[in-house]
């Protein structure tokens, strides 16, 4: 291996890690937050019980509130999880068959935190039809993490960031417009890296602040 | 000592209702606010004697809030709220200028005892 190539792996294993941290540390931030709504709501219904015992009525309202809360984090706390376990396991193997809205849309989901910090919209637009493909989820979802935290870093509050997939003869073409960022010619040599790997092509357009990426992979053959 | 007013920072809106009515059941005063923008308006509307400060918030971050209200009222102890409790974190994970930190999640009676520690110690 020559020491471009072992530069190269050295940069994907570092970075890939860098983005599986940056996904469990959001995942575990919410989680946290889901069991502590979860404790003081559960707190608040030993109050209530208290003071029902001290002689202060309950209303069946207030524990209908309760068990409403408690349902809704549930709720949330297995969509977190969900989401989570579907991301893990798209690093399981190398190459797999995978359904790219589906992908999409669970990116979006676990970077819907960062998105909310920054108070910008990021919205996903699938396809009508299924896009079935053949290769690494995992790496496919790197490349687009990478692009959503760039646009991300540089978002004004309220502006958006949208993911849209679609079918173009024997390829998928997913576009990734949001707000602008700068040049980086190392960022830009990593995203070839990645998109290289993830047997695509990609191209950026940049008009008016905005900037529009542009990936196109190879859809599944039979 | 009971009766004092607590300001309340996190963007979980029913994390901060609930702990608001609990407080009031021990005869504590809160309010709440979901960012840092309100979180400082509200300083300056209204005499609060300790803030709880989530670090991660929407907008101004919990660091940033911190800075300000260090700033503009010195004598007013913030409690922070961290993610993470483990000794790997690190000094953005501590802003400095707190009165202490605390991490989620945050058991009520703990909370109330830092609280007035914090108050008596201005």
């Amino acid at each position: 291996m020559t020491d471009s190539e072992n530069n190269d792996q050295r940069l994907l294993r570092e970075q890939g890690l860098a983005f599986f941290g940056a996904i469990t540390a959001s995942v575990s931030h919410e989680l946290n937050n889901v069991i502590s709504i979860i404790e003081q709501t559960a707190g608040l219904l030993d109050d209530l019980l208290y003071g029902a015992r001290q002689g202060r009525p309950i209303e069946p309202e207030s524990l209908q509130r309760i068990a409403d809360g408690i349902g809704k984090q549930t709720n949330r706390g297995v969509g977190i999880i969900g989401r989570f376990n579907t991301f893990a396991h798209m690093a399981d193997h190398p190459a797999q068959e995978y359904e790219l809205n589906q992908t999409l849309s669970n990116l979006t989901g676990l970077c819907q935190r960062f998105a909310d910090m920054k108070r910008v919209k990021l919205m996903t637009n699938p396809s009508a039809d299924e896009i079935l493909m053949y290769g690494s989820p995992f790496e496919v979802q790197q490349v687009l993490f990478l692009c959503i935290r760039h646009m991300l870093d540089n978002a004004e509050r309220d502006d958006s960031v949208s993911i849209s997939a679609e079918t173009v003869g024997t390829e998928a073409q997913i576009l990734v417009e949001g707000p602008a960022f700068g040049e980086d010619g190392k960022l830009e040599a990593y995203f070839d890296l990645l998109v290289s790997r993830t047997g695509g092509k990609r191209e950026v357009r940049s008009e008016g602040g905005k900037v529009t990426v542009q990936i196109v992979l190879p859809c599944k053959t039979e | 000592m009971d009766n004092f007013r607590v300001l309340f920072v996190d963007d979980e809106e029913e994390l901060v209702v609930t702990l608001v009515e609990r407080l009031g059941f021990r005869g504590v005063e809160a309010e709440y606010a979901l960012n840092g923008t309100v979180a400082l308006a509200k300083l300056h509307d209204a005499e609060f004697d300790v803030v709880v400060l989530d670090l991660k918030l929407p907008g101004m971050s919990g660091a940033e809030v911190l800075g300000v209200i260090k700033q503009d009222y010195p004598q007013l102890p913030v409690l922070m709220i961290t993610g993470h409790g483990s000794s790997s974190e690190t000094p953005e994970d501590r802003p400095p200028g707190a009165y202490d930190y605390l991490a989620k999640p945050i058991n009520l009676e703990d909370l109330m005892t830092k609280m007035k520690e914090a108050i008596a110690g201005t």
